[in-house]
């Protein structure tokens, strides 16, 4: 049986075992995802490549750490994917300002510029994705989007939006809630 | 054993979790509580696995070829990595991703790349010393020029200077104006208050889609505040329309509170045009038949997260 036809977690099986293909294999799948998120989160290429070679030296050392059925695998390697970019970014912001027009870009999902290079991925998670996001009611998903994407903690959001704190806090969690749960029922297939 | 009063506390806290939106503390204090909470766990499984599907929103790029091979040299002059994944023994698939690897060999750290690296600083140290001759050249030119941009301001000082004895008069004849759009404004005020008093019946009549309105008032007095909240028939969403309340005092705003069964909520901030009218959208839990009723209280600018002020609305579910 080819790598190619292993499961994300079969393959996270082989790595423990310290099989090179399997983390390749990995890499080959994933690799771009991760390095399109931190890329557009942090707008550096640079920067980019080195949290994408953390994350998969990550996988490499870490993998005995992940516990099937605790969650799905792509869940658990954006998750990392995502938390070492946040540190990266606001190590950059640290004592700045930064502006709150960037949320716009965060918006602006209907634009041409979010459209995946792949065809195949535009007709399926990416399409599947932003239906469910743009389901969202727009006060939810403008949290979601500041925090995800521009790092903005949920004290810095409530400042900004001039929100209470739990409100806030009530709009991520409502948010994440439907987005799953929207998912869940559009997505057929065993993974995102 | 969890405390209860902890798992209050934390559950609010657990999206801001999984979005990596929380600050240090925060952040701390929900890890040690998730350690011995099953339900907590279990939802944040939940609300991770929403963050992560905002991945696939992203445009894809490409990482260039060459980082795949970066990642195995780093590999290779790494000690063996059962070291490293000995140990290990996290329960639960919570990223917690140290700022940096702790044994990470980087790319450089090959011979034949630290190489290009020295010969690359040598040649950065000449262009930095030629680049610093042209900017001292670049900077006494600018001298120059803001110098003669300061003698030009100066004659337009005292062009400005003749004219405000012109603009004294001129005042005069603004102030009569003033009186006249004074008088125009309180018309337009009438005019105002009859078409949000419109826009309130609008709201009721033409969506299907909500509530029976359920009323709120400020007092018994005739010009006291009074305000109606609909309710979207997903039972996610209000909204609280409001007439005749004076604007919040400086330095204050008005925040809508949502009581739920044992519980109160806090809703949006809002302020209200010069004719006390407003229009607050809320957020419901989802969960109608445990709404109660809602007010409204003065607070500090930027809205608290328990009730502070003066209530000047209320009223009750339907």
């Amino acid at each position: 049986m080819e790598y190619t036809e292993f499961t994300d977690e079969a393959l996270l099986a082989q790595i423990v075992e310290q099989d090179r293909l399997a983390l390749e294999c990995l890499y080959q799948r994933y690799s771009t995802r991760v390095f399109s998120l931190s890329y557009r989160m942090l707008s550096d290429q640079g920067a980019s490549e080195e949290v994408t070679q953390d994350v998969f030296l990550n996988v490499w050392r870490r993998a005995s750490s992940y516990k099937t059925g605790r969650g799905k695998f792509t869940t658990w390697l954006f998750g990392i994917a995502h938390h070492r970019t946040i540190d990266e970014l606001r190590k950059r912001t640290r004592g700045k300002q930064r502006s709150v027009e960037n949320v716009d870009d965060f918006l602006n999902l209907e634009s041409a510029d979010i459209q995946p290079a792949d065809a195949a991925v535009a007709n399926s998670e990416y399409a599947t994705v932003r239906d469910a996001l743009l389901d969202l009611p727009d006060a939810q998903r403008a949290v979601i989007e500041m925090s995800y994407f521009g790092g903005f903690t949920q004290a810095e959001i409530a400042q900004k939006l001039d929100q209470p704190l739990g409100t806030v806090k009530t709009r991520m969690r409502l948010g994440l809630k439907k987005l799953r749960a929207a998912l869940a029922t559009k997505l057929r297939g065993p993974e995102l | 054993m969890t405390d209860p009063r902890d798992h209050q506390a934390i559950s609010p806290d657990l999206a801001g979790y999984a979005l990596d939106a929380l600050e240090d503390d925060a952040r701390a204090l929900v890890k040690k509580h998730l350690a011995g909470c099953e339900d907590c766990t279990s939802e944040l499984e939940e609300l991770m696995e929403g963050a992560a599907s905002l991945v696939f929103t992203v445009p894809t790029v490409a990482p260039p070829e060459r980082l795949g091979e970066r990642i195995s040299a780093a590999i290779d002059a790494e000690v063996p990595a059962s070291d490293a994944v000995v140990g290990s023994d996290r329960t639960m698939p919570i990223p917690d991703v140290p700022p940096g690897p702790a044994r990470h060999i980087p790319w450089y750290a090959s011979p034949r790349l630290a190489w290009g690296v020295s010969t690359g600083l040598a040649a950065s140290f000449v262009a930095v010393v030629a680049v610093a001759a042209v900017i001292g050249t670049r900077l006494n030119d600018r001298v120059d020029e803001l110098s003669a941009q300061v003698a030009i301001q100066e004659g337009n000082i005292d062009g400005i200077s003749a004219s405000l004895g012109t603009m004294e008069q001129d005042a005069k004849q603004v102030q009569s104006d003033v009186q006249q759009v004074s008088q125009l404004q309180e018309s337009a005020d009438t005019l105002e208050q009859q078409l949000n008093d419109l826009r309130w019946l609008q709201y009721v009549t033409s969506t299907g889609a909500w509530s029976t309105p359920s009323f709120f008032s400020g007092g018994l007095q005739p010009q006291a505040p009074q305000g109606m909240l609909i309710t979207h028939s997903d039972g996610e969403e209000a909204r609280l329309i409001i007439n005749g309340l004076a604007p919040a005092p400086t330095g204050s705003v008005y925040q809508v509170w949502l009581i739920y069964e044992g519980s109160v909520i806090p809703g949006s901030t809002f302020t209200v045009d010069r004719n006390g009218y407003a229009v607050v959208t809320l957020d419901l839990l989802g969960d109608a038949t445990e709404y109660v009723g809602a007010s409204v209280t003065v607070e500090p600018s930027g809205g608290s997260e328990i009730p502070t002020g003066v209530v000047v609305l209320e009223g009750t579910g339907q």
